[in-house]
């Protein structure tokens, strides 16, 4: 009998881009970012991180890495790894997304409930939101006016004002 | 499920278990319409011209669909799946090209949304999980 595997696909997208962050979990918990050039796979940097949800702002100057496992969010610099800021989630934070101004990031804690929302340069929190449950997609409107929620164990999308 | 915007008023959102990509006017906060997109999806991106990725666990596979029409447009298979089905999976498009990592493997594939053909495979520490793409930040 073939054993039925618990399967979970991310989907993430950029433009024009040219590096590739790999956020690596092995069974022993040691876990890597890992930073390709995305044109040819030659890596570009290494460090040890314990990373879920990976965001970057559209200039590539900073990635965002959540703790799916603990309760926090990182900064990095793009490209060469090094850590800028951590800041506080709620449980289990799964998704982050940066607005398209680069301003604020949003981070989707499935276990909390809530969405956190940052200074994308300090990771000073500037609001939290109870989003529902088990939200785990974040999505903000290109004009960074509102923010989406979809929150998976009831399958709705909550609407938030991002001013 | 997964959430993207397709343009300034459309929301696309995955919801798996319908199996299906809901269309919402996020001005009006209803519901467009919506389109099938193949068994068990379970994640969901934007590429160039509209097209969106979809991947399926169960065939393992990338179904890529006109995001306006909901027209299919391609299928590419991936060859990091085992037992026909996929693991902990995580991808990322740059324009045309979908990069592609499998947790139970130590690789990223990079394939051709367009064309689907596999292009590069670039080695990875083991069991990547999240993948994501940005420019090269500016040299200071």
């Amino acid at each position: 009998m073939i054993p039925r595997l618990i399967v979970s696909l991310t989907i993430t997208c950029a433009i024009n881009a040219q590096v590739l962050y790999v956020s690596s979990l092995t069974t022993n918990s040691a876990t890597t970012i890992t930073v390709l050039n995305a044109a040819n796979g030659a890596r570009l940097a290494q460090t040890p991180a314990r990373a879920g949800g990976l965001a970057v702002t559209a200039d590539g100057r900073t990635f965002f890495a959540t703790d799916a496992n603990g309760l926090s969010v990182a900064a990095y610099t793009g490209a060469t790894v090094q850590l800028l800021a951590t800041a506080a989630t709620g449980g289990s934070p799964v998704a982050v997304a940066v607005a398209p101004n680069g301003a604020r990031i949003y981070v989707a804690a499935a276990g909390g409930g809530n969405v956190s929302v940052h200074d994308a340069r300090t990771l000073l929190l500037v609001g939290s939101v109870t989003a529902g449950f088990s939200p785990t997609a974040i999505a903000v409107h290109p004009d960074n006016s509102r923010f989406h929620v979809a929150n998976s164990s009831n399958r709705e999308i909550a609407v938030f004002d991002a001013t | 499920m997964a959430l993207a915007f397709l343009n300034d008023r459309t929301l696309l959102a995955l919801d798996s278990g319908a199996e299906a990509v809901v269309r919402i006017d996020t001005r009006e906060d209803t519901i467009e319409g919506s389109f099938l997109v193949g068994p068990e999806p379970v994640a969901m991106a934007l590429a160039t011209n509209g097209r969106v990725l979809v991947s399926n666990s169960s065939d393992s596979k990338l179904r890529v669909f006109n995001g306006a029409t909901g027209q299919a447009l391609n299928t590419i298979n991936l060859p990091v799946c085992r037992w026909g089905r996929c693991s902990v999976m995580s991808l990322a498009t740059d324009g045309d090209t979908v990069y592609a990592a499998d947790s139970n493997q130590q690789e990223v594939f990079a394939a051709s949304i367009s064309s689907g053909e596999i292009k590069s495979t670039y080695p990875v520490p083991a069991g990547p999980r999240w993948l994501a793409v940005a420019p090269a930040p500016p040299a200071n």
